[in-house]
């Protein structure tokens, strides 16, 4: 969409239109936040409800573009074929599709070697999501939320325990895998 | 307008499952994501997820499944399921596991303008926390009732269909 600027005439010609200078403060603002804290959680951003960049060609069931290294492999023609299939639903049910998130998602995936073939689905605000699990206490489920975000709430039984332990928030994917790592789930991610 | 909370804790309430929140394993079974089950309030008489109130009609089980598909005026695709949650489960482990006090409610709805069928069995999980404000706890709720509360889910479809 095209912005609100008045047209330049000879009164104010040579000023900057007053819409694209608060544009260009608010992104400076939010680049500066996002990169000198590098954990989502418990931050006023992390509380934050981010909308999914809808694709506006969401009508669109054309094949979704691959991110995985070798893309003939049966992981990646699985989950490529997964999420095309999401992307014909959200068409059926009119849901939203974020392109970001959808990308976002692939690219986790791809970068495990021998990933396990997680559960995925949609949510109501277009953002692609994936499940690991295994028996009654352990679960991984991301949500990705685009802009290099991922929500995540992780369930799992340390050995010994007789509780099982939880943790959810938002972080950056690497940020994540660590976060995994820490509650000893890689496991779920990969074969 | 107060709505009755359903204090019945062995009584059943079913949550429709779109195609998109659900997914089929390898070995053909299908899961009932989280997705499922996020609330996001979407306008002022909103009071939470909506759901049916399986029990609330007579017969058995599947006389009662028969009766909600019914009521719902739907047109169910072949892969949308119905999770069935058991109100006491449901309420006591939200409570334990997150600190969560979700009371389901009666919510009976239409015939009116905005939705022009009658639903006597339509209900409302109110208590959980709402997309909108607080995403990471709505997700770790939904999380929990997808993992630990769906005793079964069906096709949301009549097999007669």
């Amino acid at each position: 969409m095209r912005p609100n600027i008045a047209p330049q005439t000879e009164s104010n010609y040579g000023r900057r239109p007053v819409n694209a200078q608060m544009t260009s403060v608010a992104f400076v603002a939010i680049t500066l936040a996002a990169t000198s804290l590098p954990d989502y959680r418990n931050q006023w951003y992390g509380r934050v409800h981010l909308k999914p960049v809808t694709d506006s060609s969401s009508a669109n069931t054309a094949p979704v573009a691959t991110k995985f290294a070798d893309a003939t492999s049966d992981y990646a023609r699985q989950i490529t074929a997964r999420l095309m299939d999401l992307r014909a639903a959200a068409h059926e049910c009119q849901m939203p599709w974020s392109r970001d998130s959808a990308d976002a998602l692939q690219s986790f995936l791809s970068f495990f070697p021998k990933p396990n073939r997680p559960i995925i689905v949609l949510t109501d605000t277009g953002n692609l999501a994936a499940v690991w699990e295994s028996g009654r206490d352990s679960q991984i489920a991301l949500q990705f939320l685009g802009h290099d975000i991922v929500q995540y709430t992780l369930l799992a039984r340390p050995p010994g325990e007789q509780v099982r332990s939880s943790s959810n928030g938002r972080a950056t994917p690497a940020r994540i895998v660590k976060i995994i790592s820490d509650m000893d789930l890689l496991d779920l991610l990969t074969a | 307008m107060t709505l009755a909370p359903i204090m019945l804790p062995h009584h059943c309430l079913a949550r429709f499952a779109k195609r998109a929140h659900t997914d089929t394993k390898a070995d053909g079974s299908v899961v009932v994501s989280f997705a499922a089950f996020l609330w996001a309030k979407a306008a002022p008489d909103d009071h939470g997820l909506s759901v049916n109130w399986l029990d609330y009609f007579p017969g058995d089980k599947e006389a009662r499944l028969g009766a909600v598909r019914s009521s719902m005026h739907m047109t169910p695709g072949s892969k949308d399921r119905l999770a069935l949650l058991e109100i006491g489960q449901l309420t006591t482990h939200l409570y334990a596991t997150a600190g969560l006090n979700v009371v389901p409610l009666c919510d009976p709805t239409g015939p009116n303008a905005r939705y022009p069928y009658r639903n006597p069995s339509h209900a409302v999980i109110s208590g959980l926390p709402d997309e909108n404000y607080d995403s990471t706890r709505a997700q770790q709720a939904a999380t929990l009732i997808a993992k630990d509360c769906v005793i079964e889910h069906v096709p949301a479809r009549s097999p007669h269909a």
